[in-house]
């Protein structure tokens, strides 16, 4: 037997490293039952090794927090709005077929990279207004040396051929194009634009819906404009 | 030193943790606290174990929690291991924090998200924490000799790779490798000989 078969312990944990870990997701996109009879028992193995820890009675006012997360309106952490979206953002299932798995791994990774950008210290929030209308609402979240995410809701629906363009509008200077997004059927839309951007220089963050494929300027008013205060 | 729960396994049951699963996804506040009641006091011991700070771990579970509860949707009520999610969520949530904490950052971080994916949990043992496979682990575990443990302990606990134990325990790597996979493989044989066939 392969001895990266006895490793899918270590797999399932996220610890396995170079090559093992490979031949597991080569298994595993193949298919092959007996690796995904390994993958179960290995879940199962480390279920039951949670049992090995020290019992440890926690506080009655842990169980009123914990609860507190169904009640209607119940004020939460203040990152949650957007954990919230980016947990919409996964995929049902993780089915180890090769293609699922791919897009399945491809959506990680960007749910990973914009975790990573939220957890930075030097990222900050920015406030936003919708204008008169209370329609369109988002947060955008700005890291100089890592980019711009937007966390927007209530955006509405795009027509065919169009799309939604996010722009850094610098204080001197046309606006500049930071990607493309489509908003989820519920209106709700995370876009995150990675790289370097030079907040010294920026005014605002603003939408604008655009062709598909984008523009190089905005061709329709741009909204949510959001001023880079420092 | 290692105790079990008594309390937890009484409740356990396939059947129970299905219809709690509907449920949940049905938003049932009540739900979420039978969820609490049943699984809150072994996730947030899991976290107290690896983070070693109850304030932080409360925090942690509630996050925990949270997830779950936010995640529901992709989770199979009919062929879900309901109470083996709850703890994977639980024990990566602890380490992505001491992740955090020591600055470690890791290449392997997506599978570490992927598995726990809520639609992953399908198809496992039925009341996988039973108390004759608890027990059955504990026994197993006991077998082991100190320097398996430790790596087991290591990377459950710690979330270490075999590369971070051998540089922690300032061991060869390979050496390091054969304490793990033998571990691995006692306590995979003794947990097969607990299930029913």
């Amino acid at each position: 037997m392969s001895e990266h078969n006895d490793l899918y312990e270590l797999y399932v944990l996220g610890l396995l490293e170079e090559p093992d870990r490979s031949r597991i997701e080569d298994d595993l996109r193949r298919n092959d039952p007996s690796a995904q009879a390994r993958l179960r028992k290995a879940l199962e193995t480390n279920a039951i090794l949670g049992t090995l820890a020290p019992d440890v009675e926690p506080s009655k006012q842990l169980r009123r927090k914990v609860l507190a997360i169904a009640e209607p309106g119940s004020s939460r952490a203040p990152w949650y709005w957007a954990w919230a979206a980016l947990s919409a953002c996964l995929v049902a299932g993780l089915v180890y077929t090769s293609s699922e798995r791919q897009e399945l791994r491809s959506e990680l990774q960007s749910r990973d990279a914009m975790l990573a950008f939220l957890r930075r210290p030097d990222t900050r929030l920015l406030n936003t207004s919708g204008g008169a209308e209370p329609q369109p609402v988002a947060k955008v979240f700005v890291n100089g040396s890592q980019g711009v995410l937007l966390v927007a809701a209530n955006l509405k629906p795009l027509e065919a051929g169009r799309t939604y363009e996010m722009w850094v509008v610098p204080k001197v200077g046309g606006p500049r194009p930071m990607g493309l997004f489509k908003p989820q059927a519920d209106g709700s839309a995370i876009h995150l634009q990675p790289g370097p951007v030079a907040l010294e220089e920026a005014a605002a963050i603003a939408l604008s819906v655009e062709p598909e494929g984008g523009s190089p300027a905005p061709t329709t008013t741009p909204f949510l404009i959001t001023p880079v205060a420092e | 030193m290692t105790v079990f729960f008594p309390f937890l396994f009484a409740a356990l049951d396939a059947e129970g943790d299905r219809e709690l699963a509907k449920r949940l996804q049905r938003r049932d506040p009540q739900a979420l606290a039978e969820l609490y009641d049943k699984y809150g006091r072994i996730a947030f011991s899991v976290i107290v174990r690896v983070v070693r700070d109850q304030g932080i771990a409360e925090d942690l579970t509630q996050e925990t929690f949270l997830r779950v509860w936010n995640r529901m949707a992709g989770f199979d009520a009919e062929r879900g291991a309901l109470g083996a999610w709850v703890l994977t969520v639980a024990r990566n949530r602890a380490i992505d924090y001491l992740r955090s904490v020591d600055g470690r950052t890791r290449q392997n971080a997506i599978e570490l998200s992927a598995t726990e994916t809520p639609a992953v949990f399908v198809d496992l043992e039925a009341n996988l924490m039973n108390s004759d496979r608890a027990r059955q682990l504990k026994s197993a575990f006991e077998k082991l000799n100190e320097k398996q443990r430790m790596v087991i302990e290591l990377a459950y606990f710690e979330g270490l790779s075999q590369t971070e134990m051998a540089e922690r325990l300032k061991q060869p790597l390979g050496t390091v490798k054969t304490w793990v996979r033998t571990a691995l493989q006692i306590l995979r044989a003794e947990l097969e000989q607990a299930v029913p066939a």
